[in-house]
């Protein structure tokens, strides 16, 4: 039993040491953006220069934890703000998993309803955490390190007839953001139509979350043409029911010569980027 | 404690061929209660087993029913309810209508509801693979990741997360080995609370009970008597099982603690003197090796699929059980009252359980060894059988002629 215990404690403390070294040898936090391999759907985070994480919606399931779980420091269980594009199960089944599992100190989502158990059960444990929930709208400005999110949509006025009276399709009421950080710039989607992105864009980025999964619906050449991407995203299951991503959002992309990174073929994907000089790079969990 | 050779010899024959004649009358008499298939079906239910919850939907089990509900509203054991669906000619129901008409307060469902509080807060405090892995080490709740799980499984390392013989084993185990310091009864009695603690808090599942009851009375035969004893009480409590739950003789649950248990009582013993030179991980090594071959049909037979790294990422990680039961222990009862305390058991246990799941993702990544594709065929499990207890008898016939010599 002596043995037994003098192992124990040699294994606690050679492991100790060892997660210690390497917790110290974290050096200066690069900022990134990850996107975790979630299946069909979206979840992704921005982890800031100080160490902060911002959680973009998070997916079916709950893969989203496990993505937070290989990102995050031991000891580290905040979540310093949670997004919610818009309340349909892609997007927010992961986020009560976040609920559940980390601390949430601010909630961003439009305020716009759904009439889904999932949503439901998302309110319950949002107010039920005591995180600040705000409704952004078009115009807000999110802090976060030294970068900048920007709200470009929806307006507040559809905001506040969508609160009443949801859209048929939530995906028109999905929010679009857009990172600004000295030379580098992203637009982050959700699910909004290609009709309504057009308008939104005003300056070519770096780095483009693709639309709704790939779908025609929410990307085309016009769209792809004013963003001019280097590196684009596309959160998509593999296998997917629904056929994403569309052959014509993939030819668009190519076209511009963007380096098209896809979950279901690269797994997690961090994208990393210099403010400096706008310089973008990735890192892909398998090819 | 029942002794072989307190039984005349015909008469220890006698009792075991009317106890198998109990059991086979038992199985073949036995008619499970069911609900009708292939119709549309509506049925007031109480789950009273827990509910398992999936990535996209939660899984009741009702008799022969397995009800497959959207992941909100969660239900729980204890929840009486109103269930209208389709069931298919497997008796499984789809998105069925589901209405909570009230709670049937248990002392299982309360059980439930305090294993949940642990749950909450040990995953508040620790990464999902780890808080898992400590969740099902101790007190045998399944909040597996799927792609964990997966791992977990290709290693055959799954046992230590779930509710099972092995497992009972290792709580029995812990305090068998404080002999030296407690003295043999005293160690006996904590073995024995320990491990019915331990089927407490994981509800007394009929898996646990009876994995409880081989464990129990093997430990103890073991203890205190010889194989032949540990032998005869396998068998006698395999035989209570099936006289009591005749249904177990087609779960894995079951046959894979029966295997198990009859692999280390036998060729555990054998192999305890091979490996007896081996420093550290000796011991380990012949249970982890003996249990692995003698699962290793059931498990081919059942999942059909098994590999032969098994015992090698087995004894890299038993040692690490100890100590995540023992931390994770500390850990539940801290979480519970002073959380800052609990912080530091949390990184307690996360060492051990970290290199538990280090080793398995490692493992996990070969191919080397993964045999697949032996699903349902009885014939290669009995051949498997054959071979193992007859390449046990050449060597211990080989072994008494050495000795004899």
């Amino acid at each position: 039993m002596q043995s037994k215990i003098f192992l124990t404690l040699s294994f606690i403390f050679i492991l100790g040491g060892f997660s210690l070294i390497r917790q110290s040898s974290g050096q200066k936090i690069e900022e990134k953006f990850v996107f975790c391999d979630i299946g069909q759907g979206d979840g992704f985070v921005y982890i800031t220069s100080g160490g902060s994480q911002i959680v973009f919606d998070s997916g079916p399931g709950v893969k989203i934890t496990n993505c937070l779980d290989r990102i995050m420091p031991f000891g580290d269980r905040k979540i310093e703000a949670m997004l919610l594009t818009h309340p349909q199960q892609d997007h927010m089944q992961g986020q009560i998993n976040v609920f559940e599992n980390f601390q949430v100190e601010r909630v961003f989502y439009t305020g716009v309803m759904a009439s889904s158990q999932v949503f439901n059960e998302w309110l319950r444990l949002a107010n039920a955490e005591k995180a600040q929930i705000v409704n952004l709208k078009r115009g807000d400005e999110v802090t976060a390190g030294a970068a900048t999110f920007e709200v470009l949509w929806p307006p507040e006025e559809d905001e506040k007839v969508w609160k009443e009276e949801p859209p048929d399709d939530l995906n028109e009421s999905s929010y679009v953001v857009r990172l600004d950080e000295g030379k580098f710039c992203a637009y982050l989607t959700g699910d909004v139509p290609k009709e309504i992105m057009a308008l939104l864009v005003t300056k070519p980025c770096q780095l483009l979350k693709v639309g709704h999964h790939g779908s025609k619906t929410a990307t085309d050449s016009f769209v792809v043409g004013k963003v001019l991407p280097k590196i684009a995203v596309i959160q998509v299951g593999a296998n997917n029911r629904f056929g994403h991503p569309n052959g014509e959002a993939l030819t668009a992309l190519s076209q511009v010569g963007a380096k098209i990174l896809r979950n279901d073929i690269n797994g997690d994907i961090e994208v990393l980027f210099n403010a400096e000089n706008g310089e973008i790079r990735y890192k892909t969990q398998k090819n | 404690m029942i002794r072989p050779v307190q039984f005349q010899k015909y008469g220890f024959l006698l009792f075991y061929l009317l106890l198998a004649l109990a059991v086979v009358l038992r199985i073949y008499t036995f008619r499970p209660r069911t609900l009708p298939i292939n119709t549309l079906l509506k049925f007031e239910a109480t789950i009273s087993s827990e509910v398992e919850s999936r990535p996209m939907s939660q899984k009741i089990k009702v008799l022969n029913l397995r009800i497959y509900a959207p992941n909100y509203p969660k239900y729980k054991l204890g929840d009486r309810l109103i269930i209208e669906g389709k069931v298919d000619g497997e008796g499984n129901v789809f998105s069925p209508e589901i209405t909570k008409i009230g709670e049937r307060a248990s002392i299982k469902a309360n059980l439930n509801d305090f294993r949940d509080t642990i749950l909450s807060r040990v995953s508040a405090l620790l990464p999902s693979r780890e808080a898992a892995l400590v969740v099902g080490a101790l007190i045998g709740v399944d909040r597996i990741p799927e792609d964990f799980k997966v791992q977990l499984i290709k290693t055959g390392t799954i046992h230590v997360v779930v509710v099972s013989g092995q497992n009972l084993m290792i709580v029995a185990g812990v305090f068998i080995s404080l002999s030296k310091y407690l003295g043999r009864r005293l160690s006996l009695f904590f073995s024995c609370l320990a491990v019915l603690c331990y089927a407490f808090f994981t509800g007394f599942e009929p898996p646990v009970v009876r994995a409880l009851i081989m464990v129990f009375t093997t430990t103890v035969a073991l203890y205190l008597g010889r194989t032949s004893g540990a032998l005869f009480s396998i068998f006698l409590s395999g035989s209570v099982i099936l006289l009591i739950w005749p249904d177990a003789l087609t779960t894995p649950s079951f046959l894979l603690t029966f295997a198990a248990t009859l692999g280390i009582v036998t060729l555990g013993q054998m192999l305890s003197g091979f490996f007896s030179k081996v420093p550290v991980v000796g011991e380990n090594a012949a249970v982890s090796l003996s249990a692995f071959i003698f699962t290793a049909p059931v498990i081919l037979y059942f999942f059909g699929s098994i590999s032969l790294l098994a015992p090698l990422v087995n004894i890299l990680v038993l040692e690490a059980v100890f100590p995540i039961m023992l931390f994770g222990f500390l850990l539940f009862v801290t979480s519970v009252i002073f959380t800052p305390v609990a912080q530091i058991f949390a990184f307690l246990t996360y060492l051990p359980a970290h290199y538990f799941s280090a080793v398995v993702d490692f493992f996990s990544k070969f191919d080397v060894g993964y045999i697949k594709g032996f699903a349902g065929n009885l014939y290669l499990t009995i051949f498997l059988y054959v071979l193992v207890f007859g390449l046990m008898l050449i060597w211990r016939g080989e072994r008494d002629v050495s000795r004899a010599k």
